[in-house]
């Protein structure tokens, strides 16, 4: 597959509208993850693409060929979409061992051509060699998600969706497994559609960031693009921390404030020091600027509650986000 | 953890518990397998296999109960599985009513649910009354299949809540994983689904299979008039008419508990090995398909049907035969009446008599089990050591034990020539019976509710000054309370319709609502009877739906 095009693609549960006609386009080897607040759609849409949800409008292409389309009445059933998924809960069967469930995909379409092979270097891949004959129940939280990885990928399927894989596991496993899953992802080559709202776990990962709000898609670009140019004040308040120099209009990010003017072109804030929290590397400093609000500003050596300082910054660093956002 | 909620409330009198529930309920148990293997005074482990295939009459009987279980379990699943399917997958699901409604019949004395069915299908009955034509095939309703219908239609609502729900918690991720990998419907009803749900429907069947053994009423009532024997109706028969034969009763009493107890091991074997835990996270939004048009309509007419079958033809029956004026002249509003009502409930009437008769033993009975129950619920507690699983063994026993065997160990023990306490043949002896019998109940409740405390909770009650009495009473007992309240209904409700331990322990002249419906459904004064049947089923119907609220295990099975 080259491309996954979404169109238009809309969805309402009764009266609640949980996905406004949304556009999207999914390049073939990319990652791309859907972020945002629990009920701002992602999981909707995630699922319209699986088939298990019917939209209710709009068209979804692969390379031009629509899996969905309510103009041309084309659903195409979950079962022939070719996707493989991981499930928020992994979703293993417990009835069958890890070497079967692996092969479930390859089963049902009867490519059972070196089935036992491919099923093996799909385990081998995912560092689980060795326990094909146990059962789900057997193994530990971390092993699990990787059979369900294994059996997400080992049909070669044109996109493999990700619903919040790392949410059921603890903190430690989590960091673990997502620094192993972005290597698994990009070694295999597969294209990845991967939904969280956790956004240091979209940051890290993904190509490309997908924010939405309340149905709606925000914005989406690469994570360096949502982070320095939010185009919504809800993005830049979502991802990272942000200081408004003009509310929902103009701001800027705590790191690019200096503490002494470097040229005379710099910009100067006036504020007095809240509140100091010590966070191993640096303080960080919660500032009353009167008038905007509450700043976060860093700092390498512990100062005083209740100090005013000055703050800096260049004209170029604020970002002005578009007003009609 | 553990530990410490045990010290701080030492339920001593542990042993005690042990010793009681011992009298109670093992000795008369062992008591049937002692006497049915000493026949004359010598010891033979094979005896009561011997007495019954060295006589092809109790052969049969054996036989005909085996085969009844299996060609019930048949027709259960018929009926159960499509329903649990429509009730898990489509929109009809919704209807939370329907749920409460299925547990009517299950909730209906069999033997009440039998006499309807007959009142209905007799020659002349009401079947043939509604439709002349009918009469070329009701005959054939009297028969084994007859039988097999009437026990189905009142044990499946059992069969179908366990498969529904085990097709619900299948439902979610699982269900979505199989399509999503490609699976087809079919290859995913193969692959997953079925697996999946075998173990719970193997779990169900034996059930199945254990309670139409076990079971009384229909063979009682409808087996009798078409000349099929069971095990239960025989060991009944051997008991209580002329000639008294306890050699064969208990020889028979043996074998039904052995294959019970057989199946129950089988059971916990199954549970544990092939059961999965099925409760997901996120993921067990079921999804609910919209159920429009032929499908739709076809779900909507097999629950019709069911309920019809299951409550409507038996509740019809019961409730015309009882307003009935005169029965020849047949169903029309001009013969309806409500004087068998006032003739039953009339002061003095043996009717009266014997309907306050049965409030009373219920009442008597049911207290006495709340207390005791809550005493071997809390001793139990956790179940952790060895006399707390051997007491949670024993106080659940009546409940794996066909009620028969249980009440003949009971007569054998009680009526034992070296038994000193004249217990037998007294209003006593049907208190004690009932309270063995239905303890289960209130020690599961307790159970369920004392398990659901944090010990935490008591503990904070101890740090902060209070006694262990003062803890019992302000902390322990209001949280437990529910779970006595239901206990205490439960057993209320099923005493007051019990019919083989009252028919067999009431003591000589002493009547209650189940064995005045029995009687008088014999005798002919058919409309007394169902009057009757009307009044006790509405008392402990009205008491059941109060239970469903009360219920502590409510708001877990509702997830």
């Amino acid at each position: 597959m080259n491309e996954l095009i979404i169109r238009d693609l809309a969805k309402s549960f009764g009266d609640v509208q949980a996905l406004k006609p949304a556009n999207l386009h999914i390049k073939a080897g990319s990652f791309t993850t859907l972020l945002g607040p629990s009920g701002c759609g992602k999981t909707t849409l995630l699922r319209l693409l699986a088939g298990l949800e019917t939209p209710d409008a709009g068209e979804i292409l692969a390379d031009g060929e629509p899996i969905y389309s309510a103009s041309r009445r084309v659903n195409l059933p979950v079962h022939r979409r070719n996707f493989g998924m991981v499930f928020q809960d992994f979703a293993l069967w417990p009835h069958l061992s890890v070497f079967e469930n692996v092969a479930f995909g390859l089963r049902a379409a009867r490519q059972k051509q070196d089935l036992r092979g491919r099923v093996l270097e799909a385990l081998r891949t995912v560092r689980l060699d060795g326990l094909e004959e146990r059962y789900p129940h057997q193994l530990s939280g971390g092993q699990q998600q990787r059979v369900a990885f294994a059996r997400a990928v080992v049909t070669r399927p044109r996109l493999v969706l990700f619903d919040e894989p790392l949410s059921a596991l603890d903190a430690i496993l989590r960091d673990e497994m997502r620094v192993e899953l972005i290597s698994l992802v990009k070694n295999i080559g597969i294209t990845a559609l991967y939904v969280t709202h956790d956004q240091s776990e979209a940051m890290s990962m993904s190509d490309e960031v997908v924010v939405m709000q309340g149905g709606h898609i925000l914005q989406s670009g690469s994570p360096e693009e949502i982070y320095r140019t939010p185009a919504h004040p809800f993005v830049a308040r979502f991802i990272g921390k942000s200081n408004w120099v003009i509310p929902d209009q103009q701001m800027l990010r705590p790191e690019q404030l200096r503490w002494s003017q470097e040229s005379d072109s710099n910009l100067s804030f006036h504020g007095t020091i809240r509140h100091v929290s010590y966070m191993g590397d640096r303080y960080e400093m919660i500032l009353d600027m009167q008038d905007m609000g509450q700043w976060i500003a860093y700092h390498e050596q512990r100062l005083s509650v209740g100090d005013n300082v000055c703050l800096y910054a260049s004209p170029g660093q604020i970002h002005k986000l578009n007003p009609s956002g | 953890m553990k530990k410490s909620s045990v010290r701080t409330f030492p339920w001593r009198g542990g042993s005690l518990a042990l010793g009681i529930l011992a009298i109670l309920v093992l000795l008369p148990l062992l008591l049937i397998f002692w006497t049915s293997i000493s026949p004359g005074g010598r010891l033979d482990i094979g005896a009561p296999l011997k007495t019954i295939v060295n006589n092809r009459g109790l052969l049969e009987v054996l036989l005909n109960s085996l085969g009844l279980g299996v060609s019930v379990i048949a027709l259960t699943t018929i009926f159960a599985l499509p329903l649990a399917w429509i009730m898990a997958k489509t929109s009809i699901g919704r209807h939370r009513w329907l749920d409460v409604v299925l547990l009517i019949p299950f909730m209906t004395p069999p033997y009440i649910g039998s006499m309807g069915w007959m009142l209905f299908m007799q020659s002349g009955g009401y079947m043939e009354q509604l439709l002349p034509a009918s009469a070329a095939v009701t005959p054939y309703f009297f028969s084994y299949w007859g039988m097999v219908l009437i026990m189905s239609l009142h044990l499946f609502p059992f069969l179908y809540l366990l498969l529904r729900n085990s097709l619900l918690q299948i439902g979610g991720s699982l269900e979505e994983a199989a399509a999503v990998h490609g699976a087809s419907f079919a290859y995913k009803s193969r692959k997953v689904i079925l697996p999946l749900l075998l173990s719970s429907y193997g779990l169900g069947a034996l059930l199945i299979f254990v309670k139409t053994i076990a079971e009384f009423g229909t063979p009682a009532t409808f087996g009798r008039k078409i000349g099929f024997y069971v095990l239960t109706s025989e060991i009944h028969r051997y008991i209580a008419s002329w000639p008294i034969d306890f050699g064969k009763a208990t020889s028979l009493a043996s074998v039904l508990l052995g294959v019970c107890l057989v199946m129950w091991y089988i059971q916990t074997l199954i549970s544990s090995r092939y059961s999965y835990r099925l409760v997901g996270g996120k993921g067990m939004r079921s999804k609910s398909k919209t159920s429009g048009g032929l499908a739709g309509l076809a779900s909507w007419g097999y629950l019709v049907f069911l309920l019809i079958a299951s409550i409507g033809v038996p509740y019809f029956s019961i409730i015309t035969a009882s307003l009935l004026k005169l029965r020849g002249e047949g169903l029309s509003w001009g013969n309806l009446t409500l004087n068998h009502y006032w003739e039953l409930l009339s002061p003095g009437s043996p009717g009266m008599h014997a309907l306050i008769n049965s409030l009373g033993l219920a009442v008597a009975a049911s207290c006495i089990a709340v207390i005791l129950g809550t005493w071997f619920g809390l001793t139990i507690g956790k179940a952790s050591s060895w006399r707390q699983k051997l007491t949670d063994l024993f106080s659940l026993l009546p409940n794996t034990v066909p009620g028969i065997v249980l009440v003949v160990g009971l007569i054998l023990f009680w009526n034992a020539r070296w038994m000193p306490i004249p217990l037998y043949n007294t209003y006593g002896m049907v208190v004690l019976t009932y309270v063995v019998l239905f303890l289960p109940y209130t020690v599961q409740y307790v159970k369920s509710s004392y398990g659901q405390l944090d010990p935490a909770l008591m503990q904070a009650g101890q740090v902060f000054g209070g006694s262990r009495i003062y803890v019992f009473r302000r902390i322990l007992l209001p949280l437990i309370l529910p779970g006595m309240a239901a206990g205490w209904m439960m057993t209320f409700t099923i005493s007051n319709r019990e019919l083989v331990a009252s028919l067999l322990i009431l003591p000589p002249s002493m009547q209650t609502s189940a064995t005045y419906i029995f009687a008088q459904f014999e005798q002919g004064a058919v409309p007394l009877g169902m009057a009757m049947a009307v009044v006790s089923v509405g008392i402990t119907t009205a008491l059941l739906l109060a239970i469903e609220y009360l219920n502590p295990d409510r708001k877990r099975r509702q997830r």
